[in-house]
């Protein structure tokens, strides 16, 4: 107990190649969630590969037309930059949003993924602006949405030696809007009851693109099907029914935060909320 | 157990320390250093007493590993006086009565140190956007949030100065 073994890679090369070697090796970025467990449960024995020395990581540029984000890149700076700003602006409300001031100037957005959290603030909007993660191990580089990253609280696609070098994202079409709304018991430093993220693209009024992403009301974050059908409707009159259909693909629980009853019905009315903001 | 020597700078200085690999950058501050200016609390990141600043920016110590300050900068609360003067907003904390069992203190200071440099005339909302990271279980924040305003008053004088 109690035994921290620590290696500082300075590039991704050498980073999965001791994520191959080192036994169960841990990664450490922000180290918000990793640090604060570890002090929780016991001072567990860990093998920890620091990246935050890797600058591979902390990019955020264009590539091949769309945006890259690496994994490395601390939440205040997801909240300040221009471009994440002007194309994916619910990504920088989210990330404005999680912790504190110190924790965002620590916290990674790689990190809020790879921790697994259904309440993730920041999993919501990549996850409807249609991003990709890249993961790399040793044997190369491989993609997947990042819808399909998730596989239950706390666990990932990630496979051993694999991690996650960052976003790719493309950017949406003209006329898209995106709505956030985190939904806690305070405004700052808590996690949320429901999170709700839509990206929406209207056409004189009517939907041409919809995409809603639920957090916490599910094992992992929840991105919602069946909304297709909604494409050349009038925003105004169907907006309860999606708000209806988003709310059965919920599957709250009853935890501290709140109860599975008001969780749905937040839910229905967070989605409601962003869907008239959106054609406003 | 593994040992490793840290380089780093402590309000101004540089220091060569060895370091356990399981020790926060709070523990090393506080029982290497002798800086106990920065407070412990619920050490998990959520109630802001350990707050430095890290190569400019705030953080929670108590959640930063010490090996991981490698080649950084640190300012910790010893670190903002010059000499017999307060910093303006020690000044401004003093004078506003913005503190009362003082744990708290260090840390509020620093995240409003902070947050002036980037907001140096704070709307009421930044300032508790600022400062949610901090918890204060004394003041009721109110005479804190006076100490902010009063703060941001005496740097921008100073600096028309």
């Amino acid at each position: 107990m109690n035994n921290i073994t620590y290696h500082a890679p300075k590039t991704i090369a050498e980073a999965v190649s001791l994520l191959s070697e080192v036994q169960e090796a841990r990664i450490l970025a922000g180290g918000t969630d990793l640090i604060a467990k570890w002090k929780k449960s016991h001072f567990f024995d860990m093998n920890l590969v620091d990246i935050r020395n890797i600058g591979e990581l902390s990019v955020i540029e264009e590539r091949e037309g769309r945006l890259f984000i690496g994994a490395g890149v601390t939440m205040d700076r997801v909240c300040e930059n221009p471009a994440i700003n002007e194309k994916f602006p619910i990504l920088a409300e989210a990330a404005s949003k999680v912790g504190s001031v110190q924790i965002r100037n620590l916290a990674t957005i790689g990190g809020n993924s790879c921790n697994a959290a259904p309440s993730a603030d920041t999993v919501l909007p990549l996850i409807a602006y249609g991003a990709d993660v890249c993961i790399v191990s040793k044997s190369g580089e491989r993609r997947c949405a990042l819808k399909d990253f998730f596989k239950g609280p706390g666990k990932t696609a990630l496979e051993k030696g694999e991690m996650l070098k960052g976003f790719s994202l493309p950017y949406p079409a003209h006329g898209t809007v995106g709505m956030f709304v985190k939904h806690s018991r305070r405004p700052g430093m808590d996690l949320a009851t429901v999170g709700v993220a839509t990206v929406v693209r209207l056409d004189a009024g009517k939907i041409a693109g919809i995409h809603v992403v639920l957090g916490a009301v599910g094992p992992v974050p929840i991105d919602v099907e069946g909304l297709d059908v909604f494409v050349g409707k009038e925003m105004g009159a169907a907006s309860e029914k999606i708000a209806g259909v988003c709310t059965d693909a919920a599957k709250p629980i009853t935890d501290v935060r709140g109860s599975k009853e008001y969780r749905s019905e937040m839910v229905r009315r967070s989605v409601a909320l962003c869907l008239e903001g959106s054609s406003k | 157990m593994q040992h490793k020597e840290l380089r780093f700078k402590v309000n101004g200085q540089e220091q060569q320390v060895f370091v356990r690999t399981n020790w926060s950058l709070a523990q090393v501050l506080r029982d290497k250093l002798g800086l106990l200016g920065t407070k412990i609390g619920c050490g998990e990141g959520e109630c802001g007493a350990c707050t430095v600043l890290m190569n400019g920016k705030s953080v929670t110590s108590c959640l930063v590993m010490a090996v991981q300050a490698e080649g950084a900068e640190i300012v910790t609360i010893e670190g903002l006086a010059n000499g017999d003067t307060l910093h303006p907003v020690q000044e401004a904390f003093v004078e506003a009565g913005a503190i009362q069992c003082g744990y708290c203190t260090p840390g509020m200071v620093l995240s409003t140190v902070a947050l002036l440099e980037k907001h140096p005339k704070p709307t009421e909302e930044e300032i508790r956007e600022g400062l949610t990271g901090n918890l204060c279980r004394c003041t009721g924040y109110q005479k804190i949030f006076e100490a902010v305003r009063l703060a941001a008053e005496k740097i921008a004088r100073g600096a028309g100065r």
